[in-house]
């Protein structure tokens, strides 16, 4: 909004320095919000870097489990293991509230199951297949405990950013937009001012004038 | 005591020269030397042993595959060349068909575990065997649709050793559905071999080196056990587990394992018994939590113990059981090679899994 479209009115003043006061309240709290935000995300993203770190180890050892079971035992037996073994996952998505922010942490009990739940005989058995599906369920697990981070930092990133952009908003256009329109108003109104006292000066001259002339009438 | 008739004889001259064209270890490094696949296919290619069937799948498939497929296909052919001899050997048939059956087990239990999915599994998860080569198994996967049906043809075509499982899949309770029902008769079916063999391999002298050889498989069954439950700390605190019986451990020394509730204790008790040689490989379990090191070893084990049997008796049903050994083992490695440098392994891992006994 252009500064000259605005009514340079004294009410007008006061309003725009209320909203001055108000927006440097908000971008405090949007600051502080952020610098929280920010303190959170670094946590997580550290604890993030360490869980995948331990998620690429677990998947290298899952993939040479694996390769070790097709080749010890071969790819077919594996496969009919396999097939005995499915299973369904349960897990519980919790919701954590953080600064009004919904991040969803997923719960779940342990994924590496005894050799007597894996639906095969719990007497002879390929323990190389065994060490294969134990890998796979370790990685699956550090999975589990990766996404939900993965994407709270997603999500906290995401909020970071739009706070950023807001706190610019507030500060490069909204702070600097207010206070010229202050100064535009207070110049409208001083000049203002001063047509008032300078046309108040020439009444007091003219009257002063008329005064005079007056006396001097009646003199004559 | 070893049988020295014609046949007999004939027999041994043949297993000793298939023995002598197994891989050799220096062969194995050529191999590992391979920075992929294809340098395994190249030299199985120019192997005559491997030749044709490599050929044959590389008419399938490619690379790591190619040489599993290549393998799987002597394999059966060499199950089938020593099938058709022992029929035809009347006095030790029995125990060398019985001796075969151990690798039909895990063909059998893969047509069980595709009874759960039914016809949609197609030959998915299949497994040969030396009585169970393909064109059977197919044909027992055709004609069967569902657990019971396979149940049913099992017991029919392998009665001493499926017979009581459509009895047992019928007693089966509520709770046991699916792959529950399906570990319940493998269970069965691996104890019905297994404690068959209990009883059948104390009948007779000639069947000593059976006898050897399966008190270390149920010591290998019954170890494995222990140590998988101390592993996943799943058996119940008196220890007192299912062990079979026929090993060199006494059941009361694995309950004593069982009971004692850790890996260093059951190691430390190890001691006192014939496999405190497998000291370093419980060790290792214990480090990496990994049960893999254990059947490796076992492998070895009976590979070694029956060679000594050989040398004991040249004529004796352990240069055959010696051979099947080294051949599957064969197989194994050739197995591991193709897939230890598909997935780029190390060398050093790759050789660690590699059984190299001739």
């Amino acid at each position: 909004m252009c500064a000259e479209n605005i009514t340079p009115t004294r009410m007008n003043l006061l309003s725009r320095r209320s909203q001055v006061k108000l927006a440097s309240d908000g971008l405090s709290i949007l600051r502080g919000k952020r610098e929280a935000l920010l303190k959170d995300l670094i946590r997580r993203a550290r604890l993030l870097r360490d869980k995948q770190r331990e998620l690429q180890h677990r998947g290298r050892e899952a993939n040479a489990a694996l390769a070790m079971a097709r080749a010890v035992r071969g790819t077919a037996e594996v496969e009919s293991v396999t097939a005995a073994g499915e299973r369904s996952l349960a897990v519980s998505v919790q919701i954590e509230k953080l600064w009004g922010l919904r991040l969803g942490t997923v719960e779940h009990g342990s994924v590496i199951r005894a050799p007597q739940d894996r639906g095969i005989s719990r007497v002879d058995y390929s323990t190389h297949v065994f060490d294969a599906a134990a890998a796979a369920e370790a990685m699956v697990e550090q999975m589990l405990e990766c996404s939900p981070l993965e994407l709270q930092v997603t999500t906290l990133g995401e909020e970071i950013r739009k706070l950023g952009r807001r706190i610019n908003a507030i500060e490069e256009y909204l702070i600097p937009r207010l206070r010229e329109e202050i100064a535009f108003i207070k110049s409208v109104l001083e000049e203002r001012e001063r047509e008032e006292r300078f046309r108040l000066k020439r009444v007091k001259k003219k009257k002063s004038r008329a005064k005079v002339e007056e006396v001097a009438d009646v003199a004559e | 005591m070893s049988i020295r008739t014609t046949y007999g004889i004939y027999i041994n001259a043949r297993i000793h020269a298939r023995r002598s064209e197994l891989l050799t270890k220096q062969r194995y490094e050529e191999l590992l030397q391979s920075s992929d696949p294809a340098g395994i296919v190249r030299g199985l290619l120019g192997n005559p042993f491997y030749e044709k069937d490599m050929a044959e799948a590389l008419l399938h498939g490619e690379g790591a595959n190619a040489v599993e497929e290549a393998a799987g296909r002597n394999l059966d052919r060499e199950f089938e060349l020593l099938t058709r001899i022992v029929r035809r050997e009347p006095l030790r048939a029995e125990a060398m068909m019985y001796f075969l059956n151990r690798w039909d087990l895990a063909a059998i239990k893969s047509l069980l575990r595709r009874g759960i999915r039914g016809e949609s599994a197609g030959r998915f998860g299949l497994v040969t065997g030396p009585s169970l080569p393909w064109p059977v198994m197919e044909r027992y996967a055709a004609q069967t649709n569902s657990l019971e049906s396979t149940v049913l043809m099992l017991a029919g075509q392998f009665p001493s050793l499926c017979g009581k499982l459509p009895r047992l899949l019928a007693s089966r309770n509520e709770e046991q559905h699916g792959a529950e029902a399906v570990a319940m008769l493998e269970t069965a079916l691996d104890r019905r071999y297994f404690e068959r063999c209990g009883d059948f391999m104390w009948t007779g002298p000639r069947l000593a080196p059976v006898r050897a050889y399966l008190r270390l498989e149920v010591d290998r069954i019954n170890l494995r056990s222990v140590l998988a439950d101390l592993l996943y700390g799943v058996r119940s605190a008196d220890g007192r587990g299912a062990w079979l019986k026929g090993g060199l451990i006494e059941v009361a020394t694995l309950d004593s394992f069982a009971a004692s509730g850790s890996l260093e204790q059951a190691i430390s008790m190890l001691e006192n018994t014939s496999y405190r040689a497998l000291h370093q490989v419980f060790s290792r379990v214990q480090q990496t939590g990994q049960l893999g090191a254990l059947d490796r070893r076992f492998e070895m084990l009976f590979v070694e113990r029956l060679g000594r049997m050989v040398h004991q008796d040249p004529f004796g049903l352990a240069l055959f059981m010696n051979y099947v050994w080294l051949k599957w083992l064969e197989c194994a490695n050739l197995r591991v090679l193709a897939r230890g440098v598909e997935a780029g392994l190390p060398s050093g891992r790759v050789r660690e899994e590699l059984i190299c006994l001739t």
